[in-house]
């Protein structure tokens, strides 16, 4: 049983206890030094279940060898360290050319790779030992970030997803919650923006599409990097409106009817309606990933560093992360979003050559054409 | 004498049972040579070795003074070809058929394309596939005749066809053959109708060529004679002998090629006596040849 | 004689040929009434995607259709006509290899029109068609397919099982490799040929790529 849940269960059922009874002040001073004594106990044996765990943890760790590479500390099982530890160092250098002096940080964390217990030693996992921190759990805590056959690209996937876990933890918070996920500096594909592209163009929301045209404005409510009051209103005009009530909409009820037939008055009542009911119009995902890479491209090596150090609204966050405002990096994030095409409509000219001379190969392979039959 | 055909120890073999073997062929210039032979026994594919339609294994091909198949485009543009079966395509009219034989042709007469295509009666439109066995028969003939050819090599041109279909082309042919003296290598199985166009002839049998000679030599010259006391063996005589058959007594029956009735002579000489000469026609000459033929080889 | 060759192969390979130009016109507009009927732009490009494989295949196919086409008549009648002309047999290969070519021309041109058709219809915003790419693209696979055809029907028979039974060996012995495949080692022969083949400069790289009339 994981830790936390022991150690949550535990303190339940010490609070719940000691809620139970109602007796005299005397009574309920005795009562209430009871109470907690039974909720230390409980609190002591949870300590102790944890510290068990942990004991066994650091127990296992203790038959582990560690491999130390640039800013990465990683603890590895014997048998296959002398596999690992090329991976480990190549990783790092990974790691510091695109986080920068942000991989210090990751000192003073570690990383674990060892055998899965089920297979051959091939086979091998690879976690983060997670901090304690504001995701709300008092210890630290070892998280799987991959497993598989070790290979090259296992391993130098495995430990690079684990190390930048570990320093989204160490970004603030309301960031982390409008990104909602961990900060990766990785360059965004080409197939994304395409796809982001045709999100916004088509998107049901007015602001969506006048950020596609230009409108800086609409790029920060399309983001939600300004707070948006009332969305029925502000993100939508009534065409979007209307689309945003009834597309995939079977079942609609008499205000819904009213808002297909063209009552905007009713499409509003609607659209408030999903809007309280937490019918989700945020920003998608591609949207904040693709805006935080944008930023952290412009800001260079240094860039993850200041987004770590930034404590402002995730507006600021970016713009501290860039170095340059907020409205830059929306443009060029608008420049990339516009400019960013799937490379392959037009034939190269290698494949065009290379067809060529396959016809001309097939052609003259033909003029062989057998007198003989 | 020039020839325009000459082969040498020409050899070919297909598949596990048949083999043309040791062809020395010789065929003069402006003659009309026919090629008699049974089915089977190798016409269509030496006609087709002569005209590199197939890769022979050995042996040697001149076909008008050129070596055959090294230099074959230049030996068939001046050759015109009737297969034995219709090779022409059989989606085109006849007149696409022939406009399209016309472009390999530098000396395609047009007009006399024109002529024959009259003359044999054949309609411009007609889709090839729906000609009848004599329609495509003519057609090839005027093919391979409006080209002008140096060499006509036939291949059966008449077999199945009805008596004025045959008269037809081989009319043709003979006027075609006096005009422009060319040489015609013919093939058939219907040796009396070799025998009326034919000044040279050769046999072929299982791959062999057997005889070889000219037309007359072949109708005169085989004779059976009925010989009685005849010589057990057969010295120094001024004629071949073919074969000889016992018949009743002393009697024998000498089949012989070369005969002259001046050789009768020779029996007296060497004590026997001869009874009676006995023509024979082309046909009968040509069954015997072979009957001879054979027995000699088993 | 190569004017003759064009008209005779023009009389065997005509019926297929108009087949394929129809086909090949409608195919842009069939995929502009997919794409239509989607709800967004995402699902217009969807729709367009699974149009690329028809693309494809119709490209291969015209080329298999007009390289057959060229030698169907000579090899009914077993050669002997062709043989029996005076003219070197690379040069009549070259005949009919230059003919076929000119019989890819109606179904390339009717693509490009169904193509620049749909290029001037109205199309959700933030899309763009590609009407030449698409069509170059098409012409290029279509003379590639043709000549591989041609090539393998100007064979005699021998050579021609003898390609398909390379081809059927590659199969096979993958199949054998995966019966007898030791758990996580596999060996990928299919594979190996494949990336050969699809990756540039592969013979059938043109064919591998977005076959997209309309994208984003």
């Amino acid at each position: 049983m994981p830790r936390a849940h022991v150690f949550v269960v535990a303190l339940l059922l010490g609070v719940t206890s000691a809620a139970l009874s109602q007796p005299s002040r005397a009574a309920q001073l005795r009562l209430q030094h009871a109470r907690v004594d039974t909720i230390t106990a409980h609190w002591q044996r949870a300590v102790t279940l944890l510290q068990a765990y942990d004991d066994s943890v650091a127990r296992s760790r203790a038959r582990l060898d560690t491999i130390r590479a640039g800013s990465l500390r990683v603890l590895v099982a014997p048998a296959i360290r002398s596999r690992v530890e090329a991976f480990v160092a190549v990783t790092a250098a990974q790691l510091d050319s695109q986080v920068g002096p942000a991989a210090q940080r990751l000192a003073k964390q570690w990383l674990v790779v060892r055998q899965r217990w089920d297979t051959t030693a091939d086979t091998v996992v690879i976690s983060a030992v997670m901090p304690p921190g504001p995701r709300g759990f008092p210890k630290s805590r070892e998280v799987e970030a991959l497993w598989g056959a070790l290979s090259d690209s296992l391993v130098i996937r495995g430990l690079r997803h684990a190390s930048l876990s570990q320093l989204s933890t160490e970004v603030n918070g309301g960031f982390l919650r409008w990104l909602s996920s961990d900060v990766s500096p990785d360059t965004v594909s080409t197939y994304a923006w395409t796809q982001l592209r045709l999100g916004l163009v088509s998107s049901a929301t007015a602001v969506a599409r006048r950020c596609y045209d230009g409108d800086l404005i609409a790029c920060r409510m399309t983001l939600r990097l300004v707070p948006v009051l009332d969305a029925a209103t502000e993100l939508f005009d009534a065409a979007g409106r209307r689309r945003f009530v009834t597309e995939g909409n079977y079942s609609p009820d008499a205000i819904e009817v009213a808002c297909r037939d063209g009552d905007d008055a009713a499409c509003l009542t609607a659209a408030r309606r999903l809007v309280r009911r937490g019918n989700p119009i945020s920003p998608t995902r591609l949207m904040v990933m693709t805006a935080t890479q944008t930023a952290l491209r412009i800001g260079g090596r240094e860039a993850y560093e200041r987004l770590i150090r930034s404590t402002g609204a995730p507006a600021q966050a970016l713009a501290d992360a860039a170095g340059v405002p907020l409205d830059s990096v929306l443009k060029v994030w608008q420049h990339n979003l516009r400019e960013t095409r799937l490379p392959s409509q037009d034939i190269s000219l290698g494949i065009a050559a290379s067809s060529l001379l396959w016809i001309a190969v097939c052609g003259a392979l033909s003029l062989r054409s057998s007198r003989w039959r | 004498m020039t020839l325009a055909i000459e082969t040498k120890d020409l050899r070919y073999r297909a598949g596990r049972s048949f083999e043309v073997s040791q062809l020395d062929m010789h065929v003069p210039r402006k003659s009309v040579y026919g090629f008699l032979g049974p089915n089977g026994s190798g016409k269509t594919t030496t006609m087709r070795l002569l005209l590199g339609l197939l890769r022979a294994h050995g042996g040697r091909i001149t076909v008008l003074g050129e070596e055959m198949p090294e230099s074959h485009t230049s030996v068939l543009v001046k050759t015109g070809y009737v297969p034995e079966r219709p090779h022409v395509y059989p989606s085109l009219t006849v007149s696409e058929a022939i406009a399209f034989h016309r472009a390999f042709y530098p000396t395609w007469d047009q007009q006399w394309a024109d002529d024959l295509q009259r003359q044999f009666t054949l309609e411009a439109d007609r889709r090839i596939s729906t000609l009848s066995k004599g329609e495509s028969g003519k057609l090839l003939m005027l093919l391979a005749l409006a080209q002008r050819p140096e060499l006509l090599v036939l291949d059966e041109p008449t077999d199945g066809l009805d008596p004025v279909v045959r008269r037809d082309i081989l009319a043709a042919v003979l006027e075609y053959v006096t005009d422009c003296e060319a040489t015609v290598l013919i093939s058939s199985h219907l040796v009396h109708e070799l025998e009326r166009i034919c000044d040279w002839v050769g046999v072929m049998d299982k791959g062999r060529l057997v005889a070889e000679m000219p037309m007359q030599d072949f109708k005169s010259g085989m004779k059976r004679l009925r010989v009685s006391d005849a010589p057990v063996a057969v010295a120094s005589a001024p004629f071949t002998v073919l074969s000889r058959e016992r018949g009743n007594g002393t009697v024998e029956h000498w089949l012989v090629r070369g005969w002259a009735p001046p050789m009768q002579g020779y029996f007296e000489s060497v004590g026997a006596s001869l009874r009676e000469v006995v023509d024979l026609d082309l046909e009968e000459g040509f069954v015997e040849m072979l009957r001879a033929s054979r027995e000699r080889e088993s | 004689m190569f004017r003759a060759i064009v008209w005779m192969q023009w009389k065997s390979t005509r019926a297929l040929s108009l087949l394929t130009t129809i086909i090949a016109f409608a195919l842009p507009l069939a995929s502009l009434q997919l794409g239509r009927s989607a709800a967004s732009a995402s699902g217009f490009v969807a729709a367009m995607q699974a149009f690329g494989a028809a693309y494809a295949l119709l490209a291969a196919l015209v080329g298999l259709l007009v390289a057959l086409g060229a030698w169907r008549p000579d090899h009914s009648g077993r050669h002997v006509y062709a043989l029996s002309l005076p003219v070197p047999r690379s040069r009549y290969a070259m005949f009919r290899f230059g003919a076929g070519l000119l019989f890819l021309v109606p179904t390339i041109a009717a693509l490009l029109v169904g193509a620049l058709l749909v290029s001037v219809s109205p199309i959700p915003e933030g899309l763009h068609a590609f009407p030449v790419a698409l069509t170059l693209r098409f012409a290029l696979a279509s003379l590639v397919a043709y000549a591989i055809f041609f090539a393998i029907a100007s064979s005699t028979n021998r050579t021609a099982g003898l390609i398909i039974a390379i081809f059927a060996g590659i199969i096979f012995s993958q199949y054998l490799l995966a019966v007898f495949a030791d758990g996580e080692r596999t060996v990928d022969v299919l594979g190996a040929v494949l990336d050969f083949v699809f990756v540039r400069p592969g013979i059938l790289s043109v064919f591998a790529g977005r076959w997209m009339l309309i994208d984003a």
